[in-house]
């Protein structure tokens, strides 16, 4: 029971995983990207259509796991970039509001998701998701450390190694140190000659394509294949933007935290309670969010703060 | 002999003809600079004159409108800071770009692309900081570090990026004596070392002690260049502040009245949480102006916060003997209290820029009117009597305040402040970046107020216009009062003594009980000395 | 030091504008609309002519048949979007990004829902038992929407604790409390209840000339009044100060954090109201998407129309047009859901985005860019190089 739920816990967090990593990217060099929850469908519909891309050029019965997670992969990050592309247009070099911005993103990336994603074939979804839901065959031999950490997919593994990846970028290169003083301080990046319209874009555009594949996953992967259209990956966007501050702007906390929140989400399934606290128990992880947000605020340490700049724009001839 | 050296010498740096302009108005017009190779050029102006904005077209902050940059004899296209550290110029500003909850060791590499690991940069750096003398921990976090140390961080940044062309903008400004003569010791080393330097300042002794030669600007064109050696304090100032070099300044002669505002005991904080005033003792008088000196930054508008109540603070405040401690400005209003505070930073503080300038009159009255509605009718007509009285220049009464020039920005403030018809008027540096004649205009009201007798504390940065202008000077060191003495037994050599603490009145002569008035209003009992 | 690097400069560089003259930005605005517009008919369009043959006349006036054959419904949408929007103006002028229109709406609805749940009873033994129903209705939406504002408030005024994602996550933790209330209504056998007092019609507001009429009144009521409250009274004066610069209201004596919860409280009354008008006239029961995206819609509608009310009308009114006529294409043509409505709204977000830049900034050609020179050296060979504004 608890090596099924914490293996359950795992296959949901991840889902918030990608889009925390791509979300606390963005944020990093002071952007709130609202429009996380509509990247994500973006990502979503972008995986579907390059599984169904695949297909069609090698059809079903010829599945690679590897080459066919590829081909999603790499349709999920363009289409959750194009996404991104927008919101960087829109905000780094026209300079509009960043939360207006974001909702603008999240209602088109979600009417893009349900509209298009209607009018596609999904058949062999299903079909294509076995292929890439399991990484290791033989993982039950394991007993409960295979069952816990060895019965996910490659995205799964995937996500934890962008999570790692990310937090030394951020913390251990020169690059990254670059990337954070943007989001503290963009007139001091801009005065030691950084190219802060650069970072930004690069940001946003690499943050948004890691949200875009925490879409293509669930549908994918966590759903097998099975929810497309209803996929109810907006509110995981949102839960997304959450974990960000509940992980404090820290990838490495935020693997945890993932597991921590799809725990909560998916407790419900777990212990005996009727339908109606399952209802309750869906709030859980916003109220923890709100309570973190709450504590961070009142202690006021320096460490724990979101990026001093977020949420403004940089134009360097302000006056 | 140090002409000829000069000329010897080869140009570092030209510009030629840069103008620059903010909203039709001209920061830089039509400028023209050269700089030797290992000299010290000092560019001299007040407050406003475009010494900040042409630093900031060289370092790449601002692309000019008009003109060019050559370095060595080359035109150098500059557009970013990048750019500009590629041509080798550096510039450490008078609001430091640091980051804040980054080291100084990652503040220093911020934009360099070496491939040197944290630990190696850390070598390098502490190697230039030895070099120059610097004593500093690199591993400290900006936010811990006090303005000479974040100073410091800067200069071994600009160091570091190897540059032969160093701008510094008012680097002496937040520094104590001692901290600048370190400082000047250290920019004569870089001079040595072949650097060309540029100090950015508006005070006369430091450009004639560390300079070899002097340009200066005035209202953002170019008046010309002289060899440091071959002038003195008269002819700077002459060039400095154009023809009406004589202050014309007139302290109205007056009988004081009681003391309406007096202030014992003192502290207040910094947002730092540091102290910015220490035990602060003095009064203010109806009719009379009180001036306070001070070098920038030792708690000039952390003091005018705190009585206007905008500010936390340990101490008494009492008007007319009555105490005000911990009222909040709402609170004093409440009472009836008629205090103006004509802060520091207009747009900020004082107005609210993107308000039209009728709802900018309104500010301070729009209670007065009953009912729930505003009464934009009688603020019409009160900006339009400002409008004529002050000459203010604007499109309408409905023009956002922010898009006024700063003297008619600042005519509007003090026109609404005084038509409140204050007894209390405290007003921090109310003429910078004001043209002369906005500036006398300012005066002029001023003097009319205290006329009224209206109890003023003036907190100015000019010692000629805070000797001719005020009836006392409180001197502040690094928020401890140095003394308080009528302008009329005082000299600029005084003030400037107390200024950085080598003198102090107030040990000197402890029995003249300064800041203590002999008549006054509070019933000393409760308060104590 | 190397001399002959080259340097950086961008093709164009971004200027602040001068104030452009009115009628210039309006004409800025129309034509993003018209673009938009005929961009969204293409895509419709596109979709529509793989799965059936009619042409475009045809499409199109399916399209305004759509958006026009109920005028109360569209009138009644209008209204919603321009209640939602009008709600966060007080908050957006304050600079308080007030994400959370749709739990407080949500909270208040429900609310409302319960008592006509519980009070049924009572409510159908007499005319003046309804009447006291109904305000009773409205009062506790009031009371519990503004509850629901202003506990962010509080902490944004005490600890400056980050209100967009606190009013963002108190609108998913509204729409659970909606979804467990339903179950308890419903004795935990069905989702939801469904149509409260579908017989005795208790706590509905009465049909006059229509069902939505009273509803639509009471918003153009609130519309009129927040614009009145804005810019003619001391609050809303208060208002605009708090947001230009929250420091020189403090200077003038103004009681920042009282004037934040106030105003907070406002916008929450506005919601509260929102909801219960959900509940007494619209649709009579509730689940968490009952205002679907309404909250955030109505944050870019208030953001876009600069906070004017008489704008925000404007553009909820094309907004939804817009959306009901796509809806009735998405329908007719069966494209399968009516999501393209989202999309199209996307589009028309983003394009007036872009020309409210170019409202506020111009461009300027840079005669010293490397690309510049690729571009027109050939055409200004030898001279010293122009510069051109667009």
């Amino acid at each position: 029971m608890l090596v099924a739920f914490l293996a359950a816990a795992i296959s949901m967090g991840i889902v918030y995983l990608y889009g925390a990593i791509g979300e606390t990217l963005i944020e990093k060099v002071g952007n709130l990207n609202l429009g996380i929850p509509g990247i994500m469908c973006l990502g979503a519909l972008g995986g579907v259509i390059g599984v169904n891309t695949y297909i069609s050029l090698f059809t079903v019965e010829n599945i690679m796991g590897w080459l066919l997670i590829i081909f999603s992969m790499t349709f999920a990050f363009l289409f959750a970039a194009l996404g991104g592309l927008i919101y960087a247009i829109l905000t780094v070099s026209f300079q509009a509001n960043q939360n207006v911005t974001g909702l603008a993103l999240t209602t088109f990336g979600v009417g893009c998701m349900k509209f298009i994603g209607s009018n596609i074939d999904q058949s062999n979804l299903t079909t294509a998701s076995r292929s890439i839901s399991k990484l290791f065959v033989n993982y039950d031999k394991l007993g409960w450390f295979g069952e816990i950490f060895l019965s996910h997919g490659i995205l799964v593994y995937l996500s934890i190694i962008i999570a790692v990846l990310v937090t030394l970028f951020l913390n251990k290169t020169r690059r990254g140190l670059f990337l954070r003083s943007i989001g503290e301080s963009p007139q001091t990046a801009d005065a030691q000659g950084i190219n802060v319209t650069l970072y930004k874009y690069m940001a946003i555009l690499v943050g948004s394509g890691i949200a875009g594949l925490g879409g293509l996953y669930y549908v994918m992967d966590r759903t097998g294949g099975t929810t497309f259209v209803e996929a109810s990956i907006e509110a995981f966007g949102w839960m997304s933007v959450a974990l960000v501050i509940f992980s404090m702007w820290k990838p490495g906390i935020s693997i945890i935290g993932s597991i921590v929140f799809g725990g909560l989400y998916i407790l419900r399934s777990f212990i005996n309670i009727t339908p109606a606290q399952i209802k309750l128990f869906e709030i859980v992880p916003y109220l923890v969010t709100i309570i973190v947000l709450i504590v961070t605020s009142i202690l006021n340490k320096k460490n724990s703060q979101p990026p001093a700049s977020l949420g403004v724009n940089y134009y360097r001839e302000e006056r | 002999m140090e002409n000829n050296q000069l000329n010897s010498k080869k140009i570092k740096l030209e510009l030629r003809n840069i103008s620059k302009h903010f909203k039709g108005i001209y920061a830089n017009k039509n400028i023209n600079i050269s700089l030797y190779e290992g000299e010290i050029l000092s560019i001299l102006g007040e407050n406003g004159s475009g010494k900040t904005t042409l630093m900031n077209v060289l370092s790449g902050i601002y692309t000019p409108d008009e003109g060019e940059i050559y370095i060595n004899n080359k035109l150098a296209n500059i557009h970013s800071p990048k750019d500009a550290f590629e041509y080798g110029i550096g510039m450490v500003h008078q609001h430091f770009k640091l980051v804040d909850t980054f080291t100084a060791i990652e503040n220093i590499i911020l934009g360099l692309k070496d491939k040197l690991s944290l630990k190696e940069a850390l070598e390098k750096a502490t190697n230039i900081a030895d070099k120059y003398g610097f004593k500093i921990d690199l591993k400290k976090k900006i936010h811990d570090m006090s303005v000479s140390e974040k100073q410091t961080v800067e200069i071994i940044k600009v160091l570091y990026r190897n540059v032969d062309i160093l701008i510094l903008d008012e680097p002496t400004a937040v520094l104590t004596i001692q901290e600048i003569d370190r400082l000047f010791d250290i920019i004569r080393k870089m001079r040595d070392d072949n650097k060309s330097i540029i100090i950015i300042t508006h005070k006369l002794n430091e450009v004639l002690s560390i300079s070899d030669r002097v340009s200066i600007l005035r209202k953002g064109e170019y008046i010309g260049t002289l060899i440091t050696k071959e002038t003195d304090e008269r002819e700077l100032t002459n060039y400095m502040v154009g023809n009406k070099v004589d202050l014309k300044l007139e302290r109205l002669r007056k009988e004081a009245t009681v003391p309406t505002l007096e202030i014992r005991g003192l502290n207040v904080l910094k947002d730092d949480g540091t102290p910015a005033i220490k035990d602060l003792n003095f009064f203010l008088r109806g009719g009379q102006i009180l001036g306070v000196a001070g070098i920038a930054g030792c708690g000039q508008k952390e003091l005018c916060e705190a009585i206007v109540g905008l500010r936390h603070y340990k101490g008494n405040i009492s008007h007319f003997g009555e105490s005000i401690v911990g009222y909040t400005p709402e609170k004093i209003k409440e009472i009836g209290i008629r205090m103006s505070f004509i802060p520091e930073d207009r747009l900020g503080l004082g107005l609210a820029p993107n308000l039209s300038i009728v709802d900018n009159m309104l500010l301070k009255s729009y209670q007065k009117s009953k009912g729930i509605f505003v009464n934009r009718k009688d603020a019409k007509k009160e900006a339009l009597g400002v409008i004529e009285r002050y000459n203010v220049q604007t499109e309408s009464v409905d023009t956002p305040v922010k898009n006024l020039s700063g003297g008619n920005i600042q005519k509007i403030l003090l026109g609404r402040e005084i038509g409140t018809d204050p007894n209390v008027i405290i007003t921090a540096y109310p003429v910078r970046g004001l043209d002369i004649n906005s500036s006398y205009m300012i005066y002029d009201i001023l003097n009319e107020e205290k006329a009224k007798n209206t109890a003023i504390l003036f907190v100015g940065e000019d010692l000629d216009v805070l000797l001719a202008f005020c009836d006392k000077i409180m001197v502040l060191c690094e928020g401890r009062n140095m003394g308080i003495i009528h302008t009329k037994n005082t000299t600029k050599e005084e003030i400037g003594l107390m200024m950085t603490g080598s003198k102090n009145l107030m040990e000197l002569y402890p029995e003249k009980n300064y800041g203590f008035a002999p008549d006054s209003l509070i019933d000393n009992k409760e308060v104590g000395k | 030091m190397n001399e002959n690097k080259k340097t950086h400069a961008p093709l164009f560089s971004i200027i602040k504008r001068d104030d452009l003259p009115l009628y210039k930005s309006i004409i800025i605005r129309v034509l993003a609309f018209i673009i938009t517009f005929i961009l969204a008919m293409f895509i419709c369009y596109a979709t529509v002519s793989k799965k059936s043959d009619d042409g475009y006349i045809k499409m199109m006036s399916t399209f305004f048949t759509g958006a026009t054959n109920r005028p109360w419904k569209l009138a009644m949408d209008v209204c919603l979007l321009l209640a939602f929007a009008i709600a966060i103006v007080p908050a957006f002028k304050m600079k308080y990004w007030n994400m959370g229109a749709n739990g407080q709406v949500l909270m208040g609805a429900l609310i409302s829902i319960i008592l006509m749940f519980y009070l049924n009873d009572f409510a159908s033994k007499s005319t003046f038992n309804n009447i006291l129903l109904i305000v009773l209705m409205l009062v506790s939406s009031i009371a519990v929407s503004i509850l629901w504002a202003v506990i962010p408030a509080i902490f944004k005024v005490y600890f400056n604790t980050n209100e967009t994602l606190f009013t963002l996550m108190m609108n998913y933790v509204a729409s659970g409390i909606v979804g467990y209330v339903n179950y308890i209504l419903a004795k935990g056998k069905e989702e939801s209840p469904g149509i409260i007092n579908l017989t005795s019609k208790s706590g509905w507001l009465p049909t006059i000339v229509d069902k939505y009429f009273i509803a639509i009144v009471i918003i153009i009521l609130i519309t009129v009044f927040v614009y009145f409250y804005m810019k003619k009274t001391k609050h809303g004066y208060e208002i605009s100060v708090v947001g230009d610069s929250i420091n020189t209201a403090k200077y003038v004596g103004m009681n920042t954090k009282k004037i934040i919860i106030r105003t907070i409280c406002l916008s929450g009354a506005i919601c509260g109201i929102i909801g219960f008008i959900y509940a007494s006239s619209i649709n009579h029961s509730i689940s968490a998407n009952t205002c679907g995206s309404l909250g955030f819609t109505g944050v870019l509608v208030a953001w876009l129309a600069n906070f004017s009310p008489i704008i925000i009308a404007g553009i909820s009114f094309v907004l939804v047009f817009l959306s009901s006529g796509t809806s009735k294409i998405s329908s007719v043509y069966k494209l399968g859901n009516n999501d393209i409505s989202n999309v199209i709204i996307g589009l028309l977000f983003f394009s007036i985005l872009i020309c409210e830049f170019f409202i506020r900034f111009k461009l300027k050609l840079n005669s010293q860019s490397t690309l510049y020179k690729l571009i027109f050296g050939e055409l200004l060979n030898g001279k010293k190089g122009g510069e051109g504004q667009c």
